[in-house]
């Protein structure tokens, strides 16, 4: 477990809340994530920082989706949003 | 799914008694809207990094960030370059840490400007810790900018600081093997030092098996054995700071 995925957790909440008001508003349901395996971050850790920061956000209940990706790739890439 | 500038869908009409397990089931399908994006997660602190690379370039600074697990002897490497090769050309080190500024005095010297960072708990530097130290470092005549990071092998690895070249640091005690298990961080070297190697006879320390794990995982890197203390390998890295400077000799 290494700490800076709290860091980044916290990044991908923002960008995921950002992205989810410029696109028309709606509760959040599910953000995915694409983590490079030379990313530098953790998907495990990842998923702990998500339990600990979502429930405080306006992402409380939503679900975090972590797909594989090779290299260096860190990227929000999707969104569910309650019509 | 509606498209992304849509207004607001009304909200589904409610359910009736009977009808529930249906009408959640229309909602999953009919009241999801899904939407695609490319957002890149460290994208603040990429940005920044890009506005440190910038003003590097334009003071024609070489800049180095110095990572590798606590204790493998990034300071005492900078300790040794400073004397030789920072008496050749003007240096200047950034040093982070979580608490204290005794790596800044140990390489405080009057030839070199030093800024310490304290990161207060935070394991690793970002391109804005290092925007600010910069900011507050007197830089004119700096060639060399020495970063050393926080000793850390995991979450270095994810930030861009704007340096030119990252410098993987990989200390004889560790063991041969632990290149294979740090794979982000030593696929980002540009140059891995193996450094302590004058302790390799005494912790009958395979240097071959090590250089071959370094490789296979740091493919693109310039690969050093070096000791601070017996000074082996010492003038191949400063070559390597002169080549990546444009200093050749004559």
């Amino acid at each position: 477990m290494s700490v800076h995925e709290i860091g980044i957790m916290e990044s991908a909440l923002d960008a995921a809340l950002a992205q989810a008001r410029s696109r028309g508003g709606g509760r959040l349901r599910r953000i995915v994530l694409q983590v490079g395996n030379l990313s530098g971050a953790d998907p495990d850790s990842l998923r702990f920082a998500f339990t600990a920061l979502a429930p405080l956000s306006e992402a409380a209940g939503a679900e975090l989706d972590i797909e594989p990706a090779p290299g260096r790739e860190l990227n929000l890439v999707r969104l569910e949003l309650e019509a | 799914m509606n498209p992304p500038d849509a207004p607001a869908a009304s909200p589904p009409a409610p359910a009736n008694a009977g009808e529930e397990a249906l009408d959640s089931f229309h909602l999953i399908i009919g009241g999801v809207r899904t939407v695609e994006t490319r957002v890149p997660l460290l994208d603040n602190n990429d940005r920044i990094a890009a506005a440190n690379r910038a003003e590097f370039a334009g003071r024609r600074i070489l800049a180095l960030n110095l990572v590798s697990s606590p204790g493998a002897g990034k300071t005492a490497l900078l300790e040794r370059t400073l004397e030789d090769f920072g008496r050749e050309v003007k240096c200047g080190v950034i040093v982070g840490d979580l608490e204290t500024d005794r790596d800044a005095r140990r390489l405080q010297r009057a030839h070199v400007r030093v800024a310490q960072i304290t990161t207060g708990g935070c394991c690793h530097l970002d391109a804005g810790m290092v925007a600010r130290a910069v900011a507050a470092l007197d830089l004119r005549d700096v060639r060399v900018l020495f970063i050393e990071n926080v000793g850390n092998l995991v979450c270095p690895a994810a930030f861009d600081l704007g340096e030119a070249l990252r410098v993987v640091l990989l200390s004889v005690p560790e063991g041969e093997d632990k290149p294979l298990k740090y794979p982000p961080i030593f696929n980002s070297a540009d140059i891995v030092l193996l450094t302590k190697c004058d302790l390799s006879v005494h912790l009958e320390f395979d240097e071959e098996a090590a250089l071959a794990n370094i490789r296979r995982m740091a493919p693109r890197a310039q690969v050093i054995a070096v000791s601070a203390r017996s000074g082996r390998g010492m003038n191949e890295w400063q070559s390597a700071l002169r080549s990546a400077l444009g200093i050749h000799p004559e």
